[in-house]
């Protein structure tokens, strides 16, 4: 199945139902299978006019109770920072596909990786996904949207051009087997609910357009009932809650696979279609007696510093190969630079380090 | 265009918020033809909420019968208020709630005693 | 005794945010007074403002309400009306937040007869910020961004919606308030794009440093001064209808909305 088709169907087995979007490539064929399938199960498509209309019409859908989703690529992604921000604000779960493309091209690239995170403007977390297969896609996609509702907060799915345009084999379980995670529905009659008030999950309980409790929502700093309002306290608790509902979970639901990290003295932490070489690259290291590990990261924010920490605790030093001018590897260096020497090794011309190059730089810092 | 000042108007027919600039004499002939129209029976009970009159005056300028004035209280948002001057003279005809921007104004019928 | 609107203000958090005078308060009235008469269920409606002082509009019907991002207010309600089409979607926005930065979705929701009901209340600025230039400024008026007097002709967004495929197009202003209520409640029943524009006074900004009049009352005698019907305006020539407005219900048609031909196609596919 094509990346870009597996990630239709993930998104479709997680109960996605609205989808609107605007031709750019690498992304087309999500749009094009959206446009195929959605009124095949009851959901509804639309191309909307620019990718500015794309965000915001998948805001107000997800608002009206359907779970929805947008794609794009880079340049396109652009476009959407204010929407992420206002599903922010207003807590809408919503998932955004950005096929990472090079700036003006179509060659796969992962430069997008700090703008998935920061691009939006304001105080925010940010769950991002980054997957390295066809298998990957289907599956994350289906916990994009799971994180989504579980956290009223938009979910970027980070593909790029190589995973999206790519064909492999993939295995859909049967509907019974998936976890598919919905919104919580207010339990208290209109009067009593607090549309903004977070449990002890700080996510509040989410209503919908057309049933009783008719709650306002705002850009604007709000008090728990939803009310515009402002106040020094006000806006810090706020944002507080709503970053911290995330942060604080970071730990807990990040996702990632480990190759040799029990022992290994050269880690490298890397993600998405990187991964597949690097992968190759550790097993033959090992043959050769390298004592070489692996941290793939199938969720790179928010950053999963138990599992780096973990995964680095032998390793005295610490490769980050990208495909880009060397981003992600700040990240890695900030939460491992005290302990082991971590080295970028970007690559940034639309081609993933191959095997036998990731070989070399074992060489180099062994 | 209707000419400001001097525009002539079947008094049977006028309404004071469709038409302006009238003159004074044209505005007492309406006036005194609306007060024959008025049933004797039909009285209207009329009230501003202070707490909300931002003292615009549309009330004042659109009424037809004259009910409110401009006052000097001083409401409590800051503005000088609106007045029910002459709320035996409401026929009900609800143009004050139509152009009050506020929600400040309540006109109600009183009933048969 | 109470005014009989304030049921439906959310809260009942009186007073409002609009200045003196507003005519965003009078557009609150006449929504307010069409839904009351139509006797609309409020739990499904839907109300979606932008950005600006007539965008504020939704935070006080007591409804669902979307106080969304400057400009976007049509693009979540292709979203939200497609989502669930039984909701009846009313759009409130200003001539900024609509023609300039919103101005692609006004047109694409037009084209695709999308069922709402967009309000626009047009003040010939951007009032909110402090009276900068606007699409709909007259020409040779003073703004912030325009100190000189505009340079710019302006739109006549009824025109646009209209060439754009708007299926109920309609001009009043907030001193035609009995004519407005009868456009609003036409354009909520209308199956389709129903756009109505309001040219409402703005004593404040546009009113005090554009037209020289800060009066609410002189101000709101100024719309009913320069305002035609179409069967005057047709007795007029073109110069003596520069800067003046026209009023009225330009365009009634009924074509298949959006949501409309999408269900149809979908019962197409589902095979029903």
């Amino acid at each position: 199945m094509l990346g870009n088709y597996a990630i239709v169907e993930g998104a479709i087995a997680a109960g996605c139902r609205f989808f609107a979007g605007y031709p750019i490539t690498p992304a087309n064929e999500i749009s094009e299978r959206m446009a195929q399938r959605m009124p095949e199960v009851g959901g509804r498509f639309i191309q909307m006019e620019d990718e500015l209309g794309s965000i915001y019409a998948v805001c107000g859908a997800s608002l009206a109770g359907k779970k929805a989703m947008t794609a794009t690529a880079s340049a396109g992604y652009n476009y959407m920072q204010e929407g992420i921000e206002y599903a922010v604000a207003a807590e809408i779960p919503i998932v955004i596909v950005d096929v990472m493309r090079q700036r003006g091209e179509n060659f796969p690239t992962q430069s997008d990786v700090m703008q998935a995170r920061y691009g939006a403007a304001g105080d925010h977390e940010m769950i991002v996904l980054t997957p390295s297969s066809v298998q990957e896609l289907f599956d994350l996609t289906i916990e994009a949207f799971n994180f989504a509702e579980r956290f009223r907060n938009p979910v970027i799915i980070l593909s790029e051009a190589t995973i999206s345009l790519m064909r492999e084999g993939i295995t859909i379980p049967n509907h019974e087997e998936l976890r598919i995670v919905n919104r919580k529905k207010p339990i208290v009659p209109p009067s009593e609910f607090m549309p903004f008030r977070g449990e002890e999950d700080l996510v509040p309980r989410m209503s919908e357009f057309g049933d009783e409790y008719k709650v306002l929502y705002t850009h604007n700093p709000h008090d728990e009932w939803g009310k515009i309002a402002w106040t020094p306290k006000l806006y810090e608790d706020l944002y507080k809650r709503i970053t911290e509902k995330i942060a604080s979970k970071a730990d807990e639901i990040a996702l990632y696979d480990t190759l040799f990290t029990e022992d290994s003295e050269i880690l490298l932490i890397t993600y998405g279609s990187e991964a597949r070489g690097c992968i190759e690259a550790v097993r033959m290291a090992r043959a050769m007696g390298i004592k070489a590990g692996l941290l793939k990261l199938k969720m790179i924010w928010p950053v999963p510093v138990k599992a780096m920490t973990e995964a680095a605790r032998r390793s005295k030093k610490i490769l980050v190969p990208e495909m880009n001018t060397g981003r992600y590897f700040h990240v890695v260096k900030e939460v491992l630079g005290c302990s082991a020497e971590v080295i970028s090794i970007p690559k940034n011309q639309g081609r993933i380090h191959s095997p036998g190059e990731m070989l070399q730089e074992f060489r180099k810092v062994a | 265009m209707v000419a400001a000042g001097k525009a002539q108007i079947d008094p049977s027919r006028a309404c004071s918020h469709k038409v302006v600039g009238i003159s004074e004499e044209t505005r007492a002939v309406q006036l005194a033809s609306r007060k024959q129209r008025q049933p004797a029976d039909q009285h209207f009970k009329v009230k501003i909420d202070e707490k909300l009159c931002k003292g615009c005056y549309f009330c004042v300028r659109f009424c037809p019968m004259g009910v409110f004035v401009k006052s000097d209280l001083i409401g409590d948002l800051g503005y000088n208020l609106a007045r029910v001057e002459y709320a035996e003279k409401c026929t009900g005809c609800k143009a004050c709630l139509l152009y009050c921007p506020d929600l400040a104004v309540a006109v109600e019928q009183e009933t048969e005693k | 005794m109470e005014n009989p609107n304030l049921k439906y203000i959310r809260g009942r958090r009186l007073p409002h945010m609009f200045c003196q005078g507003c005519g965003c308060g009078q557009i609150l009235t006449a929504l307010l007074f069409a839904i009351d008469e139509l006797r609309l269920d409020t739990s499904s409606m839907v109300a979606i403002g932008g950005v600006g002082c007539s965008s504020r509009i939704p935070a006080y019907l007591d409804m669902y309400a979307i106080h969304g991002i400057h400009g976007r207010s049509l693009a979540y309600a292709t979203g939200v009306k497609l989502a669930k089409p039984e909701l009846k979607v009313v759009v409130l926005t200003g001539d900024g937040d609509c023609a300039a930065i919103g101005g692609n979705h006004l047109i694409h929701a037009a084209r695709r007869n999308l069922g709402v009901t967009v309000i626009m209340a047009n003040n010939g600025s951007y009032a909110m910020t402090g009276g900068q230039l606007a699409p709909t400024t007259g020409q040779g008026f003073y703004t912030t961004t325009s100190p000189r007097g505009n340079i710019e002709r302006p739109f006549d967004i009824c025109r646009l919606v209209e060439a754009a495929g708007g299926t109920y197009v309609a001009r009043w202003t907030t001193a035609h308030p009995a004519s407005l209520i009868r456009a609003i409640k036409e354009g909520l029943l209308h199956r389709g794009f129903a756009f109505i524009e309001v040219v409402s006074q703005c004593p404040t900004i546009y009113g005090r440093y554009a037209l020289g009049i800060s009066d609410p009352v002189k101000s709101i005698e100024y719309l009913k001064e320069n305002s035609f019907t179409k069967e005057q305006a047709e007795k007029l020539s073109p110069e003596q209808l520069v800067g003046k407005i026209t009023v009225g219900k330009f365009v009634e048609k009924h074509l298949p909305t959006l949501e409309d031909k999408y269900l149809e196609m979908e019962q197409r596919v589902i095979g029903v």
